[in-house]
């Protein structure tokens, strides 16, 4: 079972896409902001990570760079939910590896299916499955 | 013409002088004639008279002593003399010059010796005659009788030639007077010409000498150009007035255009073609941060110590504006507070000739403020745009929840519709404020008063948002007094305050925490609200600015949690209150709590109205 960290300091948006991923079967944690994300992250490195940006304490562009920092080989990749206008953040996000976007409004059987293809799962595009 | 009538008066008037010395000669010499000839006489007579009579009358060969004593006296104007008997007979006669008158003799003794005049027969000339007894033996035996012509026969030889000694340089020194009075006239004719010639359109003078027709002349001119000059003199009056007049009026416009240009809000510069300043307004100090006197008269390179300013006003060296356009640039100056400076150049052409550039004009203008606007204003919204995106993100996430029939169950249904209502209110809550803002500012938002009963409408507030905050572990308190005045006061608007102050003070409180709504009656004429909780509170170098439109704390808190507020609330607050003559106030202290207090005035209620009346 792969291990997703939600990071959005909106309760209720982690909330139902927290339900939705752990119905597509994912294991799923969140935490409200980067540096609960990075504490978690560095105990417990997850499979994948999906984070806000602006977030209180460590917004997501810091909590990138500490990423980056403490975790040069880092493996899992990172989904960043941003909106198209932002074209600020679509720079930094460019200029570091393995990090993709996630278009806001986010759907969240588009992120289901975003991570089922990640994670070579074909039978759950377009839908959501039961336990993988 | 007139000289030569001056000339001829002149030899007149030397004759008649000489004619006068002449004849006071005459005078002179015939007064001292006769008291010379009554010397003699009277001399001659007496001693005649003391000779004896036989030595006088001795025969003719024996009238010698008479002859010798008359010729004696050797007097040109001697005329005779006579010795005759008492009756008369003439015995002894010395005639020189004229034949002695027939003339009787007294005969009292008094009269014998005695002086009278008398007329010479021959040619009736005047003669004075001296007689005197002539005695023999104690008894009178004749008289003597000299007689003197009266004038002198001819003057002198000698005294004419003193007299023409006396005449000749009154003669010579005439003309010489005349002369030089005349060479004296000259420059004052020539004068009296130039006069003329420098103003020879001039009126009549102004005064006449008939008597001296050259004086007169010059009279004349001068007193035309007294006149020519008294008319210059009043011109050149009337054109210093005048110049007077336009200076003082020159001055007072630079003045008054100085004084726009030192009041203009904007930093004024001017500078000359090869960069000297010329002209600087008070309002370029702080911004230059150099005094007036160091700028004025100085190349750039003296004062300006920002390479920027710098590099953009030596560019209009040499030709005012680079290609003769204006140009604009913005600069950041450093100093006490960092200023964003824009810089305007504008080329200034000479009136007269529009090709031609004398300086250039360059406008400071201090746009800190504008920058902030605008960064405020970027911030804004994108700061609303996340506010609003948001909500739309979660309602987006879970109204798809909601489309998963398959999956839903009655709990995520019941779920969904709360998240869904909540950010509903939280979208609408933001946009009604943005909405009211912008009608505030455009003076869309008309005010209605009418007479409230505040207690009622604190109430209702206080319990709308009560409802909200439940579940957030926050103690709410009401403290109204029953009898709380009336004010008068727009319900709706005022609502929106109230709701604004009440959800800052849930929203930025602390889980155990309290919000408090106070009302009082501070005095007779004030009614004072206060919203009070137990939160983060502000930090103080903030207080001042949490009302100011797009302002917003972004330090994080100290326990973490984000309370992301739309820098519109407060704003929006204190609009309201002022629309409502109001004032808001704050205290707060960090990490204890916040208290608003917004004071109103009282309004009378329709009893106590009654009761005034």
């Amino acid at each position: 079972m792969k291990r997703i960290l939600i990071v959005d300091d909106e309760p209720h948006v982690s909330r139902v896409l927290k339900l939705t991923l752990e119905r597509a079967g994912y294991a799923v944690r969140t935490e409200p902001d980067g540096q609960a994300a990075l504490a978690s992250v560095l105990a417990e490195p997850p499979d994948a990570m999906i984070t806000d940006i602006q977030m209180p304490r460590l917004n997501g562009r810091e909590l990138m760079k500490m990423l980056h920092e403490l975790m040069p080989e880092r493996l899992f990749p990172v989904m960043v939910m941003t909106s198209m206008t932002a074209r600020e953040e679509r720079e930094w996000v460019r200029e570091m590896p393995g990090i993709e976007f996630l278009e806001k409004p986010l759907s969240p059987r588009q992120l289901v299916a975003r991570l089922n293809r990640h994670f070579g799962n074909e039978s759950t595009i377009g839908g959501v499955t039961s336990d993988v | 013409m007139k000289q030569d009538h001056l000339g001829l008066t002149m030899i007149c008037a030397t004759l008649a002088a000489i004619a006068l010395i002449v004849a006071a000669l005459v005078f002179r010499q015939t007064t001292e004639h006769e008291k010379r000839v009554h010397a003699q006489g009277v001399g001659l007579t007496q001693s005649l008279a003391s000779l004896p009579f036989d030595q006088l009358a001795n025969g003719p060969e024996q009238a010698g002593i008479l002859q010798t004593m008359v010729r004696v006296q050797r007097s040109p104007a001697f005329a005779y003399g006579l010795l005759v008997s008492p009756t008369g007979a003439k015995l002894v006669e010395v005639a020189v010059a004229s034949l002695p008158p027939d003339a009787a003799l007294p005969q009292e003794p008094a009269g014998w010796f005695g002086e009278r005049e008398l007329r010479s027969p021959e040619d009736g000339r005047r003669i004075i005659e001296f007689h005197g007894p002539v005695m023999r033996d104690g008894n009178l035996a004749g008289f003597v009788r000299i007689g003197y012509f009266a004038t002198p026969p001819l003057l002198g030889l000698e005294q004419i030639s003193f007299s023409a000694l006396l005449a000749l340089p009154v003669f010579l020194l005439t003309p010489l007077f005349y002369f030089l009075m005349r060479r004296e006239m000259k420059p004052l004719a020539a004068l009296g010409r130039q006069i003329q010639d420098m103003a020879p359109s001039l009126d009549a003078p102004t005064a006449r000498l008939p008597a001296n027709p050259q004086l007169d002349d010059f009279v004349q001119r001068f007193g035309q150009f007294l006149h020519a000059t008294e008319t210059r003199i009043r011109e050149l009056e009337a054109e210093r007035l005048t110049s007077v007049t336009s200076n003082r009026l020159l001055a007072y416009k630079q003045g008054k255009v100085e004084a726009v240009l030192h009041s203009l809000p904007q930093g004024v510069l001017v500078m000359d073609e090869s960069c000297i300043v010329t002209f600087a307004n008070a309002k370029l100090e702080p911004l230059l941060g150099a005094s007036r006197d160091q700028i004025i008269g100085q190349a750039p390179q003296k004062w300006c110590s920002n390479r920027d300013v710098l590099a953009f006003l030596v560019r209009h060296q040499g030709h005012g504006s680079p290609s003769g356009r204006t140009t604009q640039t913005e600069v950041a100056v450093d100093g006490a507070t960092p200023r964003q400076i824009e810089l305007a150049s504008y080329p200034l052409f000479s009136p007269q000739d529009h090709g031609n550039i004398f300086g250039t004009l360059v406008v400071f203008r201090d746009v800190t403020q504008e920058h902030l606007a605008k960064n405020a204003g970027a911030e804004f919204v994108a700061h609303v745009s996340h506010e609003l995106k948001t909500p739309l993100n979660s309602l987006a996430a879970w109204s798809e929840a909601l489309m998963d029939v398959e999956n839903l169950t009655d709990a995520l249904r019941v779920e969904a519709a709360n998240v869904i209502h909540d950010e509903v209110q939280r979208m609408a809550s933001l946009i009604n404020n943005l909405l009211n803002i912008s009608k505030l500012e455009t003076g869309a938002l008309a005010i209605e008063p009418q007479r409230v009963n505040l207690r009622d409408l604190l109430r209702d507030s206080f319990e709308s948002l009560r409802q909200g905050g439940l579940g957030k572990g926050i103690e709410f308190r009401i403290e109204v007094p029953p009898n709380l005045g009336l004010a008068a006061l727009d319900k709706d608007l005022f609502r929106i305050a109230l709701n604004n102050l009440l959800s800052n003070a849930i929203k930025y409180n602390v889980p155990g925490g309290r919000v408090t709504l106070a009302a009082e009656e501070a005095d007779d004429q004030h009614l004072e609200i206060r919203v009070r909780d137990s939160g983060i509170g502000i930090p103080a170098e903030h207080r001042e600015r949490i009302f100011d439109k797009y302002f917003r704390v972004t330090d994080s808190a100290a326990d973490g949690v984000t309370r992301s507020g739309h820098g519109l609330g407060l704003y929006l607050v204190k609009q309201i209150v002022e629309l409502h003559h109001g004032t808001i106030g704050v205290r707060s202290e960090p990490g204890k709590g916040t208290e608003f207090c917004i004071r109103l005035r009282k309004q009378t209620t329709p009893f106590e109205e009654a009761i005034a009346a």
